[in-house]
């Protein structure tokens, strides 16, 4: 059947006006995977309710890693741009979309703090003061899917639970995105002292979060 | 490539954490790459750690989200309009967009040294086509909720059709049919009625077969619209309705 790509239109619309009538209390209990789909499909709607669920753990971890404000949020439109854009990609046999999405984020902070040379001599430099905002979003914090509240709490509970010396170089190698070698010349130590911290820090975590696994996420 | 399990006492153990966290150096970055290609064990330690490290960025201490990043990003959405079907494809594996090329190719090839036979299955298509658009705009004429009824008046009463809303990403599209070719220096108006002001949203082009479309995208929202009207005026450049009312649906 050859249709224009008008008339395509029309009956891709004719589904979404078939959707129109699933009220937004049902899309809003849908898990994450049922919502990227939608978004493959276009539906904005969908996108909204994983921005809702997302847009505070990513724009957190932005401005933990960027120190600024400005480029967080910057930062934090950029990976729901690429989530609209590359929706498509993500693979739930590969983890949880919350994991997914937070790499993007993850790499695009890392990629912007390599670009400028400008990176926090510690990971704990940034002052997390309190924000100027004026207008804060709401929806964001009350819809913050409750998985990554609770995911926040135990991650960190974890990382107080290792020594001080290899929560250190996690957070500069992970939050500032150094390499073994910068790292070394940050806190001044040999670099296989600091290949043998990193690893024993990666062990303990693994150890720590073992049941935990980042498939936990994405259950709506 | 042969693989084999790497005994332990072989393998960069110092340098999977920082692999999985991208704190690898990249002379580093090269031995465990060349290592992973032949060691099963490391890829899954790879794979393992992995899954911690992307844990660690949910740890960020939370902040408050400024609203207006949410505004602005609706708005650069909006420019990305990617339909249903360019998805479809883009989901497709590469090696299936090259097959599709390569099909695409050899089909364009052999329409050339078709042109002839080409050219019947053109209007047979065509005719085809005609019905099927027919058959599209009475199915939609039919339906409700996003779907709007449009029936044409006076002169254009033959004409039907419908106004499909999606107000989630505040675009429109007209589909009508029947409508009369407008004379030389005329144009068929579509306008967005807010109260008794009239705000221009588009000329509605019409084919030699009475199929007309228009695809709206309008700065302000649909929702905030009470009406759209057709109208038809002498030439498309029009501030207000003065000519014969075509169409009136309203928005709500």
């Amino acid at each position: 059947m050859h249709l224009s790509q008008p008339y395509r239109r029309i009956l891709q619309w004719s589904g979404l006006a078939r959707r129109a009538r699933e009220t937004t209390t049902e899309l809003e209990r849908a898990s994450d995977e049922l919502l990227v789909q939608r978004v493959v499909e276009g539906d904005i709607r969908a996108f909204e309710l994983l921005y809702d669920r997302y847009a505070r753990p990513v724009f957190s971890l932005a401005f933990r890693m960027l120190g600024d404000p400005g480029e967080a949020e910057e930062l934090l439109q950029e990976t729901f741009v690429r989530l609209w854009q590359q929706a498509a990609r993500y693979d739930a046999h590969r983890g949880s979309f919350g994991s997914w999405l937070m790499s993007i984020a993850h790499n695009l902070a890392v990629d912007a703090l390599r670009q400028r040379s400008r990176r926090p001599q510690r990971a704990d430099f940034v002052d997390l003061a309190t924000f100027p905002f004026h207008d804060i979003d709401e929806r964001a914090t009350a819809l913050e899917a409750a998985e990554v509240s609770e995911l926040r709490d135990r991650v960190r509970r974890a990382l107080a639970q290792l020594p001080e010396p290899q929560r250190q170089v996690i957070e500069l190698a992970y939050f500032g995105g150094l390499t073994h070698s910068e790292i070394a010349t940050v806190l001044g130590e040999p670099i296989g002292t600091i290949k043998t911290r990193l690893r024993l820090a990666m062990q303990k975590l693994q150890v720590l979060l073992r049941d935990h696994p980042n498939g936990a996420l994405g259950d709506g | 490539m042969v693989e084999v399990d790497a005994p332990r006492t072989g393998c960069p153990e110092d340098l999977i954490g920082a692999y999985a966290l991208g704190a690898l150096d990249p002379e580093d970055l090269e031995v465990i790459e060349r290592h992973l290609a032949l060691c099963e064990r490391c890829r899954q330690a790879i794979a393992d750690a992995r899954r911690t490290a992307q844990l660690l960025a949910f740890s960020a201490p939370p902040q408050p989200v400024p609203a207006h990043a949410r505004r602005q990003l609706l708005a650069r959405i909006r420019a990305y309009p990617i339909t249903a079907g360019v998805r479809f494809w883009l989901r497709r594996p590469a090696w299936t967009l090259a097959v599709a090329a390569s099909l695409l190719t050899l089909l364009f090839g052999w329409q050339v040294i078709q042109q002839r036979q080409e050219a019947h299955r053109q209007a047979h298509q065509a005719v085809e086509a005609d019905a099927q658009r027919r058959a599209v705009v009475q199915l939609i004429a039919q339906r409700d909720g996003l779907l709007i009824r449009l029936q044409g008046t006076g002169t254009a009463r033959d004409a039907h059709g419908a106004i499909i809303l999606d107000p989630s990403s505040n675009t429109a599209l007209i589909a009508v049919e029947g409508l009369p070719r407008p004379a030389t220096g005329q144009a068929y108006v579509v306008w967005l009625v807010r109260g008794d002001q009239f705000h221009q949203a588009g000329i509605l082009p019409v084919d030699e077969r009475g199929h007309a479309e228009l695809f709206l995208s309008p700065r302000e929202s649909l929702r905030t619209f009470d009406a759209m009207a057709i109208t038809l005026e002498n030439g498309p450049q029009v501030s207000a309705p003065n000519g014969q009312p075509v169409a009136l649906a309203t928005l709500d």
